[in-house]
């Protein structure tokens, strides 16, 4: 039997259910059950993943609908990553709640156009440029709430701890998002002929790029000195530009039509 | 301000003063003209900046501004002013920004911060961790690099589009990165001679439609099924079946030029979208009949339901085009080869990509548009970018280690 986005209810919902157990025992402090849990939802959610990818006979990659599907397998991924590396322990919880928001959105707004893939499209280079992609913008997401945490409770801007759990996820987003970019640019030769036009969606991507390089340079300063409100807008913003990036642009008048970069507009 | 040291005011005003000179170097001179730092001045230009960093870093004791340079504290306005100038231009989709002042200014600022402090860092490669300084170094080198060497190289790329048709080798070219109107035709120094051009597509599809509008309407009624295709196929019209009574027009098996694609199918209408979707439920009516999506030489064929609701096959969507051609270059050089989309071949430092084809004509094309680039300071700019990503790569196993 073919899987197709009929059957994304019965893979989906287990899956969050398995996350949100996860979550619950990384609370709990119980390391096994929750990343037991945590992973069999991850198999679980890939292999619709998978089974879509064999039906559609192209990696689920053009779509907004797909990605979003993306966004929503990699923010548990992230979330474990984070949690097995540094054990916060709201990280599972965050990254489920956020899975779950792109779930429903694809559950009640699917826009999933059984759309086939064109030539341009048709690179080696295509599923590692967009999971790269995915993955860093699931790290960003991570880091969005701690900077929202930190700002909205001011108490704990003197955690050093909570501090250091926002750069790890700044760095390690960045570095993230430098292969991504970089494979998108070493791609673009091959298909366009060069590796930085300039276009609406390049621009972008500079744009959030050094964006959060503000940041980690204006956090190499001097970590003690350097709590103030400031840093947590850049982070904010930085996201901003990033989701300009990523969808805005598709409603950015003066990006429009002169993007190559749009595939699922029709 | 002003008082050392120097802290983000006073380089929140040097960028500030970047921009206001900037602006007056545009309304003066006006915009850059990349093109003119052709080779050879591309190169002294370089050598010439590289040596001037180096000399600058060998007398920073002396002179502050230098040494503040250096600083974290020059650089996070710097990239600042970077995202801002880059913001604009974003937010403008003003393509101009590149050739304006003020951007290439505050982007010179944070090249020669780059170029600063990577130097100190080389110097003193041995101090404070290896990997730390390796990691350092392939991010802010790698950055220096691709973009010096990708704006500098700029004036040496060469573009041109190439027309050519099946079995008629053609040298001349557009070239598409010079200014001048009318386009300007080359004679390239190599030629092309395209044997054959394909283009395979997807499946035909079938889609409902809206009579009135003529969108696709995604929730109607009706469910279809193929029943049997034609890839190749001509119409023929006004048939008569079996017992001469005259017939509706139809399709015919026709494997030549200017043959489209048609499909014969069965349309069933149910109470809703929904058991249409799914294809269970009663059905209320039954249709049948010839879709075709046409070629330049017949016309497209939709088949009536109802009232409401038609149905067509939408122009076919191309899953590959490639085309076979041998390229001959200098020195008696000759090359085969099938050239698609994202498969450009590769000749005597030219690459070949395959851009278009005579769309009226469709897979019937018997011409083949060709962009062929030449970038002399390209392996340079990939050094650049294979170096940030192995940065990026040592960014990612070390970060959060050196903070405890």
């Amino acid at each position: 039997m073919l899987i197709s986005w009929q059957h994304f209810p019965y893979f989906a919902i287990p899956s969050v259910l398995l996350w949100a157990l996860g979550a619950y025992y990384s609370f709990r402090e119980k390391k096994t059950l929750t990343a037991t849990f945590t992973l069999l939802g991850i198999v679980l959610f890939f292999a619709f993943i998978c089974g879509l990818w064999i039906s559609l006979e192209r990696p689920p990659l053009r779509t907004m609908g797909e990605t979003r599907l993306w966004y929503s397998f990699f923010l548990p991924v992230a979330g474990i990553i984070t949690w097995s590396r540094w054990k916060y322990r709201w990280i599972l919880s965050f990254s489920t709640i956020l899975a779950l928001v792109f779930i429903c959105v694809n559950l009640f707004k699917p826009e999933i156009h059984n759309t086939t893939l064109m030539p341009a499209l048709q690179s080696p280079w295509f599923a590692p440029h967009v999971i790269v992609y995915m993955f860093c913008y699931a790290l960003f997401g991570a880091a969005l709430a701690v900077a929202l945490y930190l700002l909205f409770v001011p108490t704990k801007r003197d955690d050093e701890n909570i501090w250091n759990m926002l750069d790890n996820l700044v760095y390690v987003g960045l570095s993230f998002m430098t292969i991504g970019m970089l494979f998108g640019a070493l791609w673009a030769k091959e298909a366009w002929g060069h590796y930085w036009a300039w276009d609406p969606k390049e621009t972008w991507a500079g744009i959030t790029w050094l964006s959060f390089l503000v940041y980690i340079h204006y956090r190499q300063l001097s970590r003690n000195a350097f709590r103030s409100k400031v840093a947590i807008f850049m982070v904010i913003i930085s996201f901003c530009c990033l989701q300009m990036c990523w969808w805005g642009i598709n409603y950015l008048p003066s990006a429009q039509g002169k993007s190559v970069h749009t595939y699922n507009m029709k | 301000m002003w008082s050392k040291p120097w802290k983000f005011a006073e380089g929140i005003t040097i960028g500030a003063g970047l921009i206001l000179v900037g602006l007056m170097l545009q309304f003066t001179i006006g915009p850059i003209d990349w093109r003119l730092l052709a080779y050879p001045f591309n190169t002294i230009l370089l050598a010439i900046y590289v040596l001037v960093l180096g000399i600058l870093y060998a007398v920073r004791k002396h002179v502050y501004v230098i040494e503040w340079t250096m600083t974290i504290y020059a650089a996070v306005p710097a990239l600042g002013y970077g995202v801002l100038v880059t913001l604009l231009m974003g937010l403008s989709g003003w393509d101009q920004m590149l050739r304006s002042w003020p951007f290439t200014l505050v982007y010179i600022w944070l090249m020669n911060i780059l170029g600063l402090i990577t130097i100190r860092r080389i110097l003193h490669f041995t101090q404070g961790g290896i990997v730390r300084n390796l990691c350092f170094i392939c991010n802010h080198l790698g950055l220096f690099m691709a973009m010096v060497c990708g704006t500098l190289g700029y004036a040496d790329m060469q573009k041109y589009r190439l027309t050519a048709k099946v079995d008629q080798p053609e040298w001349r070219a557009i070239d598409l990165v010079g200014t001048l109107m009318p386009p300007k035709v080359v004679e390239l120094p190599l030629a092309i001679e395209l044997h054959d051009f394909t283009i395979d597509e997807y499946p035909p599809k079938y889609v409902v439609i809206d009579n009135e509008t003529g969108m696709i309407v995604a929730d109607s009624p009706w469910r279809i099924r193929q029943d049997s295709i034609w890839e190749y196929a001509a119409i023929v019209y006004g048939c008569k079946d079996s017992l001469g009574n005259q017939d509706m027009d139809r399709y015919v098996e026709w494997p030549s030029m200017g043959a489209c694609t048609a499909g014969f199918i069965t349309a069933t209408r149910y109470a809703s979208a929904k058991e249409a979707a799914e294809g269970q439920g009663s059905v209320l009516e039954t249709k049948q009949g010839w879709v075709s999506c046409g070629s330049f030489m017949f016309p497209y064929k939709a088949l009536l339901l109802d009232s409401l609701y038609s149905a067509v096959m939408p122009d076919r969507e191309p899953k590959r085009y490639a085309s076979d051609v041998t390229v001959y270059a200098a020195n008696n050089q000759k090359m085969d080869g099938t050239i698609e989309v994202n498969k450009p071949l590769e000749i005597d430092g030219w690459k070949i990509y395959q851009v278009s084809y005579d769309s009226a004509l469709g897979r019937w094309s018997d011409t083949s548009v060709f962009e062929l680039v030449r970038d002399p300071w390209l392996p340079w700019v990939y050094a650049g970018i294979y170096m940030m990503l192995a940065g990026a790569v040592l960014t990612f196993i070390t970060a959060g280690r050196h903070r405890h």
